[in-house]
């Protein structure tokens, strides 16, 4: 404590006469113990029973009460202040300026250790310059004990404090306050006791279960410095979360920037952090250190020690909404030729070649319909994600392979699509599947087919997230529903952006040779490429959910093909029996989900080092000195099918994989598994591949690009396993 | 004409009055803008309070533990500002007062910030660096007798002393220092102090 806080010469008028008396009484105190017991006296006349007289500082006024007349043991205090307009005192840790309230007790009798306690402060600003205190009223709450618990206490306090408003006065004030021993052996609440509850209630407290936790706390280094990325978790949406950030003295840490994901159950709070030690002088590293989160939103408060960790840039929420647009707009425009959506595309060509001598006005329509079929398709699945979110689900890019009905529909309308590629039937009804592929052999061009075409392509992309689309939808999830609409329309007016340029310039698809021979080799062909489709849809059934069921499905699936291929031979008394032979298949197929459930297929022999994915397990393992290494995968994720070819399971990550140091935990999310879904979410991820490596430079995870290579996965096990990279990455 | 010459003579009492009004008031501002002996102390000055006081026989420290007193400025017209870091709006005026050594200081003039922070070099130094004033020296008093001798309790709080050592005015509360009229004020008491 500085002599300056004791300084109590008078500067105002308004003061001096109350700063007189104070000083005054202190003098008296220390000079002649004689006075100082009549003044004591002459105190305790005037105040309220169980509390010190208020003590008027000029700024507003102070005391001590205590929420028991007398005193059996424990002691409930509290320094209660009441602050003129504008004034300000000091939380335990006081921002960018200001110091804290403490008191010395020297003097007292049969007082044991006080332990002060720090309602939740309110974020003020003064001079530009971020701190954190009370206003008005406020009561910091004691925890004392007597050390006799046979006998009564006296208090002398000589309360040190700091207030500021246009200037800072510290100030020291002496109290008194003396409390009987109670003769019953049991305390008598005092007039106080519900005030300093009212503020004992707001002592955010340590650990507590009260549906709010953070959930890391990770240095991010990035070309601007560093800052802390917290993420919070709520049982309930947070509306305005906060965060008090206290740490080692040469980090502060001020107001963060607060987005709100999952419809508000989770919070990423970027705190800035400054460094404040001298230059030159070593700076502890921060990742690695202890720090004291105080987490808030509106009236709820927890306060939890956590470990920084080091983390990544949580960059889908930091790139400008523009440059999002931008990469939604590429990653639809990249859709087109993934492998999923080729067929549909080849299909629409062949509708181009089919126009060859047409006119440009229906050409201009039809694609024009396309598009449209597209980007509608595309709100759908917006709008179909913000009723989830809404709902609270947990939902990801691809979680729709997740349905095995989904699937089955999937592979009944590709495979209806295939036979009808291969000429064995024409849909007249419904007119906008029929367009979608029989249409332009009998030279009629259907507006609902060519809407169709466009809807179908973009079901079909869903599974296919590349990268770019993996950011853009993302972030999207991250933000509320305009956002998402937003978004979702770019995804589709880059999908389309092919049929649209065709639409402007019509003189391209006249431009292709005439219709002929050439036009039913390639309709085989594409009919060939649904139908790999369509295999490749009853295999996610197989691993989803039992081979046995991907059987039944494949085989319906030929039944169809081979009854529609072969209904021209039949003899013409049955031939009305064709459509009712489709729908059963159709139904039945629906059925095959059911079969033979639960009966998973058992792990390859190449993939036996992978073990199942055990989050509670990662802290122990990395605590052994292993890193370990969570590739969280599903059966309809083709990019992930990708990393495990071509990364993953060669080469020198699969040795390193198997080695002794590294622990391999795989997380199949082929179906819905909201464990999963919150641990994605938990590093802002909301499709997969997802890949991480903790170790114990990271022990809050080092989350990995959704592409991989084999540098990217080498790089990331030393840097979460090499020591020295802690204090470089600070 | 008989209407006319009784209006003429209705108004020349009040017109009279008037002008003697007027000449009275011109007088008075006259006589005291003749009398006024102080500077103007408007805008960032506006609560500089002119009282001349005998000087104070205090002392602190520099940087490196050297005891430095008002005595080492003799001849010089010195601007003492007392600051701590968990002061705000002393935080806040410093980077001024920084630029105004750097405008004044010199043979006539000097400011000397005193830190008045418990943990003395070590908190202030990291503090003084991070406000990059590279124009102040630093100034320690961690136990504040220099503040508590010359009557300091509200922080900041800047006291301008003459040539001579004497205390020749004080502020409380914070300022921007190289203000054009903290610059006039502080150049006033330049030419007056002989």
């Amino acid at each position: 404590m500085t002599v300056a806080h004791k300084s109590h010469i008078s500067q105002t008028g308004m003061v001096s006469f109350a700063n007189k008396c104070r000083a005054l009484a202190a003098w008296a105190g220390r000079i002649a113990p004689a006075v100082a017991l009549l003044v004591g006296l002459a105190t305790e006349a005037a105040a309220e029973p169980a509390a010190t007289e208020w003590v008027d500082y000029g700024q507003g006024r102070a005391r001590i009460v205590s929420a028991t007349e007398n005193v059996a043991g424990e002691l409930v205090l509290g320094v209660h202040y009441q602050m003129a307009p504008g004034w300000e005192i000091y939380w335990r840790s006081p921002g960018e300026a200001g110091f804290p309230t403490t008191i010395v007790w020297d003097g007292s009798d049969n007082l044991g250790p006080a332990n002060m306690d720090w309602p939740l402060p309110h974020r003020f600003e003064i001079f530009d310059l971020e701190t954190y205190g009370y206003k008005e009223e406020v009561v910091l709450p004691i925890r004392a004990r007597a050390l006799d618990d046979g006998a009564g206490v006296a208090i002398r306090a000589e309360v040190n404090f700091l207030t500021c408003e246009e200037v800072c006065i510290p100030h020291s004030l002496p109290m008194a306050l003396d409390l009987p021993v109670s003769a019953s052996g049991t305390p008598q609440l005092s007039q106080h006791a519900a005030l300093i509850n009212k503020y004992r209630a707001l002592v955010p407290p340590r650990d507590a279960q009260r549906g709010l936790v953070v959930e890391r706390a990770d240095v991010v280094t990035g070309e601007a410095g560093s800052h802390l990325q917290v993420v919070a978790y709520s049982d309930r949406p947070m509306t305005a979360p906060d965060v008090f950030v206290e740490g080692p003295q040469a980090f502060l840490f001020t107001k963060p920037d607060v987005s709100l994901r999952d419809g508000g159950s989770r919070a990423v709070l970027r705190v800035p952090v400054a460094i404040t030690a001298i230059a030159g002088k070593e700076t502890p590293a921060l990742p690695g250190s202890a720090l004291t989160l105080t987490l808030l939103d509106g009236e709820r408060a927890v306060e939890q020690i956590v470990t920084a960790g080091i983390g990544q840039a949580d960059t889908a929420s930091f790139a400008p909404f523009v440059v999002i647009l931008a990469l939604a707009l590429l990653g639809g425009l990249i859709l087109n030729v993934m492998p999923c959506v080729l067929p549909v595309l080849s299909i629409k060509l062949l509708g181009v070649v089919s126009h060859g001598g047409g006119d440009s006005g229906a050409v201009r329509r039809s694609f024009v319909a396309t598009s449209a079929g597209i980007v509608a398709a595309f709100l759908a699945l917006a709008a179909i994600l913000v009723a989830l979110r809404a709902g609270g689900a947990a939902i990801g890019w691809g979680v729709q392979f997740q349905q095995p009905l989904f699937i089955v529909a999937m592979t009944v309308i590709v495979t209806l699509f295939a036979a009808n590629l291969f000429g064995f039937f024409e849909l007249r009804l419904p007119a906008w599947l029929a367009g979608a592929g029989g249409a332009p052999r009998e030279g009629r061009h259907s507006l609902g087919g060519a809407f169709g075409n466009g809807v179908l392509a973009t079901i079909l992309a869903t599974p296919c997230s590349a990268p770019f689309l993996g950011t853009a939808v993302g972030f999207a999830l991250s933000r509320g529903a305009v956002e998402i609409f937003a978004i979702f329309v770019a995804l589709g007016i880059g999908m389309a952006a092919p049929f649209l340029l065709v639409a402007a310039v019509p003189r391209l698809a006249t431009m292709l040779p005439k219709p002929g021979r050439w036009m039913i080799v390639v309709r085989r062909l594409l009919g060939l490429a649904l139908v790999a489709t369509a295999v490749w849809l009853v295999s996610v059934l197989a691993f989803q959910i039992s081979p046995a069921s991907a059987y039944i499905l494949a085989a319906l699936m030929l039944v169809l093909l081979a009854v529609l291929g072969s209904r021209h031979v039949w003899p013409a008394a049955l031939r009305p029996a064709v459509p009712f032979v489709v729908v059963l298949a159709t139904v039945l197929s629906f059925v095959a989900p059911q079969i033979g459930d639960a009966d998973r297929s058992a792990d390859v022999a190449d993939d036996s080092y992978w073990q199942p994915f055990d989050p509670a397990a990662i802290p122990e393992l990395i605590a052994d000195g292993k890193v370990v290494f969570v590739d969280v995968t599903a059966e309809w994720c083709l990019t992930c099918k990708v990393n495990k070819e071509l990364v993953l399971n060669r080469g020198p990550v699969a040795a390193l994989l198997r080695g002794p140091d590294v622990v391999a935990m795989r997380a199949d999310w082929t179906n819905p598994d909201p464990q999963i879904a919150q641990y994605l979410a938990s590093f802002n991820r909301y499709g997969i591949p997802f890949n991480a490596i903790y170790g114990t430079l990271a022990p809050n995870g080092l989350a990995l690009p959704e592409l991989l290579k084999d540098d990217i996965v080498l790089d990331g096990l030393n840097r979460a396993s090499r020591r020295n990279l802690v204090a470089e990455g600070s | 004409m008989k209407p006319a010459s009784k209006t003429v003579k209705s108004l020349w009492l009040p017109l009279g009055g008037i002008l003697a009004a007027a000449v009275a008031v011109a007088l008075m501002v006259n006589f005291q803008n003749a009398n006024r002996q102080g500077p103007e102390l408007v805008g960032q000055v506006q609560a500089f309070t002119l009282e001349r006081r005998p000087g104070h026989d205090v002392a602190w420290r520099d940087g490196d533990g050297r005891e430095i007193s008002l005595a080492d400025f003799r001849g010089k017209v010195v601007m003492v500002n007392y600051w701590a870091t968990w002061c705000a709006p002393c935080i806040r005026e410093l980077p001024s007062i920084d630029r105004l050594q750097a405008e004044l200081g010199g043979e006539d003039f000097t400011v000397v910030a005193i830190n008045v922070d418990r943990g003395g070099k070590d908190t202030a130094a990291p503090f003084a660096e991070r406000l990059d004033l590279a124009n102040l020296g630093l100034y320690l008093d961690p136990r504040n007798a220099t503040g508590r001798a010359v009557g300091v309790n509200v922080m900041p709080t800047t006291i301008v002393y003459d040539r001579h050592g004497n205390e020749v005015g004080r502020m409380e509360g914070g300022a921007e220092w190289d203000s054009p009229e903290a610059q006039a004020l502080m150049r006033w008491f330049i030419d007056r102090s002989t």
